[in-house]
């Protein structure tokens, strides 16, 4: 469904990503794990046109959408979870709901903003609330509806745990276990490594731009490089 | 309940400002009003960009000042009627502003309100250099004026004009495009992510608060009868901004009560004599510091508050 083939970004004179090549199926879920700077953001970026891709090409449902801008890429299918708990602060829950699905343009988007609500009881019972009074986890549950109300074809998840304490990164897994199982195809970028690789299918290990290990991820799970270096056994 | 109860202040406010030809006695102060309305349009420009999108703007004065020569110059060399040039300043203020939104709307914050103050001082040095298009820094005089400079008259039409254009604010303000502006002064980078081209609408903010300051310039230029470069400068830009600041900005009563303020502030400080400019700067600056959301602001908070403390009471 999406194919990454040696793909190169820069920022400026200094290249980040050196000619990487993955690949995601319909249906599957896939983990870029690695350490800071590995270049596994900056890939998710390139992927949606907010970082321009240097030399490569990124393929999507068979189209070539590299360097496509970033509403032509959302409007083919592409969604991406921006990390950070990203939200309009002083609009209600409702609203940011709402403009998650600003490139729709069907009738279905009242059911949908009722399925989001069902999914995250939360925000149900916070719909009037200004986002930026939420806390933390709910901000995130937040951001992860408000990316689903686009009816993505595929979502890009970058670290959906950071700055969460360790039991809201639960609910944010069990949550994001529960699209997956919706069906959705999911690519996630994740410094949590073990949460990242018992949710997914497959898995790519990033170090210092380059993509050093692939896999399904129980095997990287299992493999001893990735368990002393990256899962602390 | 209370939509009605809001139209109702706008109507009252709307109908007093008309009779204020009738009860002003002095004459200047009609002059005032006439200048003050025009800072009306001005500032509801000023806000769409500012208030609205978060884009600090200081070449407002800059635009003010290509409406004002471009209408003065229209008519003189054209031989246009005046309010066809009234009518097309505007419309040569977007054709400017097309071009300097472009490359200034790809900064943020601090450096797009460094790169528009730059262009209002561009805007400036050719006013004052290109002497056979503008007369330099001498000016324009003897611009011609609507109705024979019936002072009465062209406070009508700047009255209605201030009104639609508040009105127009208005409903931008509260259309798709407005929520969309609002998205993008809260978080930008959301915005691109969610799949809405923000450079767009950040470009129509931007060129329809320019439209708005190029009208006010040569509404300006066709009431004074004259202008010259220094009118247009960056003091001015600043006076914008502050209007929207002390008025309440991202609000759209806020610019009309700044406006006022800007234009009759100073006059009201005239018992000072020689302090008068240190004390308009004084309350400028404790304005800005204790009084950040504006006069609206503090008057919403201040209704909230009362409001909620009735409810306690009744409950």
């Amino acid at each position: 469904m999406l194919a990454l083939r040696d793909l190169r970004v820069s920022y400026g004179a200094i290249e980040v990503v050196h000619g990487i090549s993955l690949d995601v199926a319909a249906g599957e879920c896939v983990a870029l794990i690695g350490a800071n700077g590995a270049g596994k953001s900056s890939t998710l970026k390139a992927i949606c046109g907010l970082v321009p891709v240097g030399s490569g090409s990124v393929q999507f449902e068979g189209r070539d959408i590299t360097n496509a801008s970033g509403h032509a890429i959302v409007r083919a299918g592409i969604t991406m979870c921006p990390e950070g708990r990203q939200v309009f602060p002083q609009m209600s829950v409702i609203q940011n709901l709402r403009m998650g699905a600003y490139t729709r343009t069907d009738k279905d988007q009242d059911a949908d903003l009722v399925r989001m609500m069902d999914m995250f009881p939360i925000l149900r019972e916070r719909q009037n609330q200004a986002a930026g009074k939420l806390s933390g986890g709910e901000q995130e549950m937040l951001a992860i509806a408000r990316a689903l109300m686009a009816r993505p074809r595929i979502c890009l998840f970058d670290e959906p745990s950071l700055g969460l304490a360790p039991k809201i990164v639960a609910s944010v897994f069990e949550t994001l276990a529960q699209i997956k199982a919706m069906g959705m195809t999911i690519l996630l970028v994740e410094q949590n490594s073990m949460m990242a690789l018992n949710l997914a299918d497959r898995a790519y290990l990033f170090e210092a731009g380059k993509i050093v290990m692939q896999g399904p991820a129980k095997e990287l799970k299992s493999h001893p490089d990735v368990m002393r270096a990256y899962l602390g056994h | 309940m209370n939509r009605t109860l809001t139209i109702l202040v706008w109507l009252v406010a709307f109908a007093s400002l008309a009779m204020l030809p009738q009860l002003l006695t002095i004459k200047y102060y009609l002059h005032l009003s006439i200048l003050a309305l025009i800072w009306v349009i001005m500032a509801q420009g000023q806000n769409l960009i500012q208030g609205y999108t978060g884009y600090v703007s200081i070449v407002g004065a800059g635009f003010m000042g290509i409406g004002a020569y471009s209408s003065t110059l229209l008519g003189i060399h054209f031989h246009l009627p005046t309010w066809a040039t009234i009518a097309m300043a505007p419309l040569v203020t977007a054709l400017f502003a097309l071009a300097t939104g472009y490359p200034s709307l790809r900064v943020k914050g601090h450096y797009f309100a460094i790169v528009t103050l730059a262009f209002n001082l561009i805007i400036v040095i050719v006013l004052i250099n290109y002497k056979e298009l503008t007369n330099g820094e001498t000016g324009i005089s003897n611009i011609p004026k609507l109705w024979g400079g019936s002072r009465d008259a062209y406070f009508y039409l700047v009255l209605v004009l201030a009104a639609c254009l508040t009105l127009l604010a208005a409903l931008i303000a509260r259309s798709r495009v407005g929520e969309i502006l609002l998205a993008i002064r809260q978080n930008e980078d959301l915005v691109g992510s969610i799949g809405i081209a923000a450079w767009k609408y950040k470009l129509f903010a931007f060129v329809v608060s320019a439209m708005y300051a190029g009208l006010a310039g040569a509404l300006y230029a066709h009431f004074q009868g004259f202008i010259n470069p220094e009118i247009f400068g960056v003091a001015q830009s600043l006076d914008a901004i502050l209007a929207v600041i002390l008025g309440g900005s991202g609000t759209i009563a806020g610019p009309v009560i700044g406006a006022f303020l800007v234009v009759f502030l100073p006059e009201l400080l005239r018992f000072a004599d020689s302090f008068r400019l240190i004390l308009y700067g004084l309350i400028l600056v404790l304005a800005t510091i204790f009084m950040p959301i504006g006069i609206v602001g503090v008057c919403k908070a201040a209704i909230r508050r009362l409001s909620r403390k009735d409810i306690r009471s009744d409950a």
